[in-house]
């Protein structure tokens, strides 16, 4: 169809469930603890894995004797990682990781054998039996040292144990900066943190010998991702297995990856010929990390006395951890996030990502949004004190407005965010606050955007990015089967919202059915906040192709033509004459009885990139959400401690589909921010060892951490999108870390460069020394006589 | 040496046989089929597993259940009667207090205490009182709304809401 | 994640306990809470002999006071308890707030006074509370009885004065003085659910003028081993008129005396920065108290 005239329509309609905050429809089942997560699955015959974890962060095996461990009684197998030795990697992209360790191990708590027994505690107590001999390598915890060390390599083939290097120009940033007024130049330190999903990974794997087929059930983000990686990994067809997500207890992108337990839990289970089950305890947890990557970031910010930005040159070292995961991926997103959300013409960027004897990092809520929001809105904020503007100003001079152009042809297809930068500045009054509050009171400015999708897809083809299929019938109601994965954020209610909206029924007529490969047709899965916005559109698409099936009966029986027939409260009616209707389900009864039973079909991939697009793997993103952020601080004189009193928020999710489930996201995507501004680091002493494997020492924030919330959606409506809406997954959790730091600075007038800003930090900074985090990071002193928390 | 504990769970006796070491949230989880009490730590840092005992909030994952004997013990599947919801769990439906779900069960079971304890707390109680619950989704602000819903008795005739817009 | 095997007892009165711990007590720990023990447990995956259940034990588990007398807390009582009761918050403000500050409410809910002691921990809350009101601790055994300070029970890092057979059985805190106040200050990172990385205890009594230091105790926590009863400090303060000089130099003579550790938390240098703070803040709290 003619998607330009019917979105003008709809834009001017108005809708009767898109714009409601519907309920989860999963709901009633979360709150009565009817839910089923992969821990609570029970299948006949289940057996339990448990996986021993090195104890030590790099070094050569030199033994691993499992002998007595395979003859305690209820022990049925254990495999060793020389077993299956098949490296994997997110989409296969330069493959290092087994699932076992081969040979080496490289980082603390890397599997080197799995048991599988008749129960958890069985597996647990056999492996102690196991008998571990580990010539031990100096560890490399920190990414200069492991750049400069040439000898000490992690992988063989990584020269300067280098993983991945990035580059991008556009114009030319050094004559810019040598014409601008005004240039500012700062480096950051962004620290490693973790999803901290307080459901730890779980997998379910169940083979079935009759049929040599094998079902996992794993808490995953990207069903169809998960199940190319098991195949080529474990040496399967591709339609032998079939993944099914049970509910996600969190993902915000630490999910979007295959646990090595997910291999090793296939692997056994195909062995053994029984349903095998592997849980993570929290420690493992955190060692298989999969978090934000910690990022030394260098920047460089040209004005001219206007305020007009002119230039921005980034480069950035990124801690890659033990292996490759997401990293490739990250890098080309810290560049792509860079030319946005200001209309800056020259940029160059160079990135690298090394590995390091570190828990690997990969995707989390912001994917390298926080690194870049951290570096370029600390230098805004540095830029207008130089210039003498209002950072609100200075801000609203640059920002992108809808058509905006980036030099590498990313194109802004929609853009109210000028309107979130006046919403929070109006709210909460920042130009009479900034500069003028007493000392130890500050308000700091930032701003920020994600991406709604990428424009290629994670499997290197060219197939949809989302599929929808519908089934409309009398014994099922409108059935429809999506890729996508709710891990929480609500797709699942969203996706239903949208097919009642084309068809006009309520929400208890429509199924959902996701997350299983056998039912659900491939999908990109929930990441890079594409699944409003890409499964939505397939979503739509699907069910406007089915309606025109009914519509057509209905049409005829009516005697009217099809386009001009409506449907409200299941009633498809004439536009034009309220008298000629006919029930919904009537008209599907009739089309079933000569048809059979509707279906439709839809899908959506993103506009792809023309020209001479330099944005690698990422692409061009159809659509952008952005955020602009305001943080009210308290920062105690004495103790440096920073107490965050109002956060003010403003988004531009285009049209919020589900409002409360906008805010809900909001306000989780801000406090996940604000839990690594302030509190949250994975720490690793100077051996690769991690000294705050649990909830108590890896502090996520509590109900006593969060400030009081301002926040506001603001009017908007991206046409381009199936319903005008596009993210706000992620968008909100960038920002965060400048925002703060910006408002430090503004109460005490010292500028924090790293995060998490501790209040050790900011009483150092307050006297003129160093800080004490760049400096455990660089040198990584101090932990002689550190314990990890043993209560 | 395992041996059997009489155990009073959402008002029924159940008889099972356990080990010393067993926690209450393993019998639940493992043994009765009630997964609703969910783990996220496993050692009392998060707040998932909350569950009643004697009308106040447990950690089940680090309460044994041959101490349990001749307790009140309620989790989450005893909330919800004849398919009506407690107030509670209604407000967290309809507030969004809850996202992915993962700690919705302890929030839920840990309000429910703080209201048997505080059956008024204003908003600074019940960020406090709730502070031994970890949730990473959604910021808390949700959670405060449907308590404080609940307190303030928009929640007293709960009724089974139907999902979504009629 | 498992606990390691044992046996659970559960005794039906402090006889039976005494009588247990004589037969097991080398193999044998108590349970009070469970929500320190149980971790513990947890996290060593060592196999134990004996898990001695005193939770149940009524006797051990009273709380009285009266004006001779002072507060009695049963070792086994639950923190929660001892909270709610009025007294406490009247009268032993500082221990009030050291439980406020412990874990969130469940921990409150089931943890056990006794067991915040016994634990051991450095970074333990109540103990410098304790310490600030002269608390004295009855340890008993099946043969004898037998009072010492608590700050003489705690010996160091998970290291108590409990010897073979012995349990600990209550906790006396004396009754204030007249014209008394008490405060406890802790500092922490994050807001909840935290354990406390510096505390500061204190109690003062005034003279009659509510002006002069009658008498102070200052108790410091997580800055050692074990809480320490900084007594040279105090003594600045008696016969004087507080003062910002004064204060400064009683935080700083508390500050040399604490040997905090050097971690990832924080420097050892900056946790005796934090320590000044608390003592000049909790110092002027318990003297307004009084002084109004």
């Amino acid at each position: 169809m003619d998607q330009d005239s019917a979105y003008t329509r709809e834009q001017v309609r108005e809708f009767e469930i898109v714009g409601q905050s519907v309920p989860r429809v999963e709901g009633y089942d979360k709150v009565t603890g009817r839910a089923e997560y992969t821990d609570d699955i029970d299948l006949h015959g289940m057996t339990y894995a448990k996986v021993y974890c090195s104890p030590v962060a790099h070094g050569i095996i030199k033994k691993v004797d499992v002998s007595k461990a395979k003859e305690y009684p209820g022990v049925l197998d254990v495999i060793v990682g020389e077993e299956h030795p098949k490296k994997y990697s997110v989409n296969d992209l330069l493959p290092t990781e087994t699932p076992l360790a081969v040979d080496k191990v490289r980082y603390f708590g890397e599997g080197l054998a799995a048991v599988v027994a008749i129960s958890e505690q069985i597996a647990a107590e056999a492996l102690a039996l196991i008998d571990v001999e580990i010539e031990e390598l100096p560890a490399l915890v920190n990414a200069h040292d492991s750049e400069a060390s040439a000898d000490n390599l992690i992988h063989d083939f990584a020269k300067n144990n280098t993983n991945h290097t990035a580059e991008q120009h556009f114009g030319d940033v050094d004559d810019a900066l040598a014409k601008s007024d005004v240039v500012v130049e700062e480096t950051f330190y962004t620290s490693m943190v973790n999803g901290g999903f307080i459901e730890t990974q779980s997998v379910v794997a169940d083979y079935d010998p009759g049929k040599r087929k094998l079902t996992v059930y794993n808490c995953n983000q990207l069903a169809h991702t998960l199940q190319h990686t098991i195949a080529r990994t474990i040496d399967m067809p591709l339609d032998d297995i079939r993944v099914i997500i049970p509910n996600v207890g969190g993902g915000f992108g630490g999910k979007t990856e295959a646990t090595p337990s997910v291999l090793i839990a296939s692997i056994m289970s195909r062995k053994i010929g029984r349903p095998v089950k592997l849980t993570y305890d929290r420690d493992e947890s955190i060692y298989q990390n999969k978090g934000r990557h910690a990022c030394h970031l260098s920047l460089k910010l040209g004005f001219n006395k206007d305020g007009t930005i002119q230039a921005l040159d980034l480069s950035i070292l990124l801690d890659g951890g033990a292996h490759s995961g997401w990293g490739f991926v990250v890098l080309w997103f810290i560049a792509a996030l860079t030319h946005l959300p200001y209309k800056v013409r020259n940029i160059r960027y160079e990135g690298r990502r090394v590995y390091t004897n570190k828990p690997t990092p990969g995707a989390q809520r912001s994917f390298g949004g926080v690194q870049a929001r951290t570096a370029v809105e600390s230098c805004f904020d540095m830029a207008a004190v130089e210039l003498g503007i209002n950072p609100y100003e200075l801000r609203m001079i640059n920002a992108v407005e809808t058509g905006y152009k980036c030099p590498s042809v990313v194109e802004v297809r929609h853009s109210e965010f000028k309107k979130c930068l006046e919403s929070v500045a109006t709210r909460s009054d920042f130009a009479n606050k900034w500069g003028k509050l007493p000392r130890g009171k500050g308000i700091g400015f930032a701003a920020g955007h994600y991406s709604s999708g990428g424009a290629f897809l994670l499997y290197n083809s060219s197939r949809a990015h989302s599929t929808a299929n519908i089934r409309v019938d009398t014994e099922a109601g409108a059935t429809v089967f999506c890729g996508v994965t709710d891990i929480g954020q609500g797709s699942t209610t969203v996706m239903t919202q949208i097919a009642c909206e084309v068809f006009g029924i309520p929400m208890r007529k429509v199924n959902f059915i996701c997350q299983d490969t056998m039912l659900a047709p491939m999908d990109n899965g929930t990441m890079d906040s594409r699944a409003t916005y890409g499964a939505g559109h397939a979503v739509k698409n699907a069910a406007l192709d089915a309606r025109s099936k009914i519509f057509d009966v209905a049409a005829a029986h009516l005697g009217v033509r099809a386009e001009q027939l409506q449907c409200k409260d299941e009633l498809i009616s004439s536009i034009y004459d309220d008298n000629r209707f006919i029930n919904f389900w009537e008209a599907v009864r009739m089309y079933q009885e000569v048809q059979g039973t509707v279906f439709g079909t839809g899908d959506y991939t993103p506009p792809q990139p023309r020209g001479d697009y330099d944005g690698k793997i990422i692409g061009p993103s159809p659509a952008f959400g952005f955020t602009a952020q305001i943080a009210e601080v308290d920062v105690n004189l004495r103790t440096g401690q920073v107490k965050v009193l109002k956060y003010y928020e403003a988004t531009d999710c285009g049209k919020a589909v589900n409002p409360a489930s906008v805010e809900g996201q909001v306000e989780g995507g801000v406090v996940m921010g604000l839990g690594q501004a302030l509190i949250e680091e994975i720490v690793v002493d100077r051996n690769g060892r991690v000294l705050n494997p649990n909830l108590h020492d890896y502090k996520i924030p509590t109900t006593m951490d969060v400030p009081e919330f301002d926040s506001e959606i603001v009017d908007a409506y991206d046409p381009t999108s199936a319903y005008g809406g596009k993210e706000v997954g992620e968008a909100p959790t960038g920002p965060v870390c400048a925002a703060i730091m910006n408002a430090v600075y503004d109460a005490v007038g010292v500028r924090l460069t790293e995060v998490p800003i501790t209040p050790e930090k900011v009483f150092r900074a307050m006297r003129g020394q160093h800080s004490r985090g760049l400096e455990l990071e660089t040198t990584t002193i101090g932990f002689h006589n550190a314990k990890i928390r043993s209560v | 040496m395992k041996q059997v504990v009489h155990l009073n769970i959402n008002g029924s006796p159940y008889d099972v046989m356990v080990a010393p070491n067993a926690t209450i949230a393993d019998v639940v989880r493992r043994q009765l089929g009630m997964t609703g009490t969910k783990l996220g730590c496993e050692q009392g840092d998060c707040g998932a597993c909350t569950i009643l005992i004697d009308g106040k909030s447990h950690l089940s994952c680090i309460t044994l259940a041959v101490a349990s004997e001749g307790k009140e013990i309620v989790t989450i599947e005893g909330l919800e009667q004849n398919g009506k919801l407690d107030p509670i769990q209604q407000a967290i439906l309809e507030k969004q207090g809850v996202q992915c779900g993962i700690c919705t069960p302890g929030v839920i079971m840990s309000a429910k205490g703080l209201l048997n304890e505080n059956p008024k707390p204003n908003h600074e109680e019940i960020v406090v009182g709730m502070s031994g619950n970890l949730c990473r989704c959604t910021g808390y602000e949700k959670i405060f709304d449907a308590i404080e819903a609940v307190v303030e008795g928009e929640y007293d005739d709960a009724a089974t809401p139907q999902v979504g817009a009629e | 994640m498992y606990l390691p095997s044992f046996q659970y007892l559960a005794p039906k009165d402090t006889g039976e306990l005494a009588a247990l711990l004589s037969d097991h007590g080398d193999n044998a720990r108590i349970l009070s809470g469970g929500t320190d023990l149980l971790v513990q447990l947890k996290n060593s995956g060592a196999d134990l002999g004996y898990v001695i259940d005193i939770s149940g034990l009524e006797k051990l588990s009273e709380i009285s006071y009266d004006d001779t007398n002072g507060l009695v807390i049963g070792a086994a009582a639950k923190l929660d308890d001892i909270m709610a009761l009025p007294v406490v918050k009247e009268k032993y403000f500082a221990l009030y707030q050291a439980i406020e500050t412990i874990g969130a409410r469940q921990i409150r809910t089931m943890g056990s006074l006794g067991g915040n002691i016994c634990n051991a921990s450095p970074a333990a809350d109540t103990p410098p509370a304790l310490v600030a009101f002269n608390a004295e601790v009855s340890i008993a055994s099946d043969a004898a009885e037998r009072q010492m300070p608590l700050v003489d029970f705690i010996q160091g890092n998970r290291k108590t004065d409990l010897g073979k057979g012995e349990y600990l059985k209550s906790i006396t805190l004396p009754v204030p003085a007249k014209n008394s106040g008490s405060a406890y200050h802790h500092f922490r990172v994050r807001g909840g659910m935290e354990i406390a990385m510096v505390a500061a205890a204190l109690s003062i009594q005034l003279e009659a003028d509510n002006g002069t230091v009658k008498d102070a105790v200052i108790a410091l926590g997580v800055v050692g081993p074990a809480p320490i009863k900084a007594e040279d400090a105090a003594k600045i303060l008696i016969g004087q008129k507080p003062n910002e000089e004064l204060l400064q130099s009683v935080s700083q003579a508390c500050a040399d005396i604490s040997q905090p550790i050097d971690d990832f938390r924080a420097s050892a240098e900056y946790r005796k920065e934090i320590l000044r703070v608390l003592i000049e803040e909790a110092f002027d709290e318990a003297y307004a108290q009084v002084a109004g």
